[in-house]
């Protein structure tokens, strides 16, 4: 900037008052031309030129020139993003073919991953309903039979759990033996259904874990005590209390229904057995 | 409708941007108009008009040099953008056919009058 020269600049409080008052944008122009005709009119006089100075400036206060009342910045970015989706939407109407194979594919895309989502977290749960399912494990057969080898067979003999307890009933809390059932007619006076079950060791609910609505998990202490699931209660006996009712097995033997537990979910071991 | 505005004011500064075509600032225009048409023109009045047509379109800027005796500030100089060039010839045209409808008989009247 070129020095200015005090003596040579026309009255400042007339100056001023006119950038305070001025457009930003303009302002600097404006002062310009201001001073250049001051500078011109100097010359035949410094009161005259003072004088049409301060008349300039007080016919430039005038609505084109005043600056606005409040700085005109933006303060947030709702102008832009409507610009990108009005942008957005226009592309997707011209080219309509583009946009369905486009949107249709996402979406198609999105459905498979979420579909392969909900079966991987159906898989990695399996069996989490158990509180101790990392320490349950079920004993299976290994062995070599006329030259064959099998594997993975669950029917084992019964003195086996006289021989897990014995040799490794240290580090055994429960021992559950589980055997046969499958589908079985349970019968009241007036009702009968079929249901899948399983005759299991009186330490199969606290083993699994299994939650009790009615009774406790020792509801198998006795040998003529079963237990079953809220929906067969439900279906068998509607809304009588389960607990203490007599049904029969098979149409032949009679059982004392002693708890009902909750359902199991459908990713368990255990979600055959009603 | 009205198609393109222009004041009477505003009708000469646009003349004269285009008359002193690339010379034209406010200093200039001011002179111009003082010296060409003898009136009076006031610094507030033409920064308005200059700065009213710009908003329309019809004129355009850039910044200029800055010369010792404007103290270092730049130079705003105009130009008449195509707009500008429509407008002013549409007031023209707007002009001429005005004329052309006046009966002779009735300019007579006055010159007579």
């Amino acid at each position: 900037m070129i020095h200015e020269d005090k003596k040579a600049l026309p009255p400042m409080i007339a100056l001023r008052f006119f950038r305070w008052y001025c457009h930003p944008k303009l302002r600097i122009h404006i002062e310009g031309d201001l001073i250049e005709l001051y500078k011109e009119r100097r010359r035949t006089g410094k009161v005259g030129a003072d004088l049409k100075f301060i008349a300039d400036v007080a016919l430039l206060c005038r609505p084109g020139i005043i600056r606005p009342p409040a700085p005109k910045t933006s303060i947030n970015t709702y102008g832009m993003y409507k610009s990108y989706f009005k942008i957005g939407w226009r592309n997707l109407i011209k080219n309509k073919a583009y946009s369905v194979i486009n949107i249709g594919g996402l979406a198609l895309g999105i459905a498979v991953a979420m579909m392969i989502g909900l079966w991987v977290t159906d898989e990695l749960t399996f069996n989490h309903y158990h509180e101790n399912y990392k320490r349950v494990a079920q004993v299976m057969k290994d062995q070599t039979y006329e030259g064959k080898h099998y594997r993975g067979n669950t029917y084992l003999q019964y003195p086996l759990i006289n021989a897990l307890k014995t040799t490794y009933g240290s580090s055994l809390k429960y021992v559950v033996p589980m055997m046969g059932g499958g589908e079985t007619v349970l019968s009241t006076l007036d009702k009968k259904l079929t249901r899948r079950g399983t005759f299991v060791g009186e330490d199969a609910p606290e083993m699994l874990s299994m939650k009790m609505i009615n009774g406790n998990r020792n509801a198998l202490k006795d040998i003529n005590a079963i237990i079953i699931s809220k929906s067969t209660a439900k279906a068998l006996l509607g809304n009588i209390d389960p607990v203490g009712q007599v049904i029969k097995l098979n149409g032949t033997r009679d059982v004392t229904i002693n708890g009902v537990y909750e359902d199991f979910p459908d990713n368990s071991e255990f979600t055959r057995v009603d | 409708m009205k198609k393109y505005q222009l004041g009477e004011f505003e009708e000469v500064v646009i003349l004269t941007v285009g008359v002193l075509y690339n010379e034209a600032y406010g200093i200039s225009i001011k002179k111009d108009i003082e010296t060409r048409l003898k009136r009076k023109v006031s610094m507030g009045a033409l920064h308005t008009a200059l700065k009213r047509m710009e908003d329309k379109g019809y004129l355009k800027s850039h910044e200029g040099e800055a010369t010792e005796e404007r103290a270092g500030r730049p130079k705003k100089y105009f130009e008449i953008t195509a707009l500008g060039k429509k407008a002013i010839e549409y007031t023209k045209e707007t002009r001429e056919q005005l004329w052309n409808l006046i009966p002779k008989v009735a300019l007579q009247v006055k010159i007579a009058g």
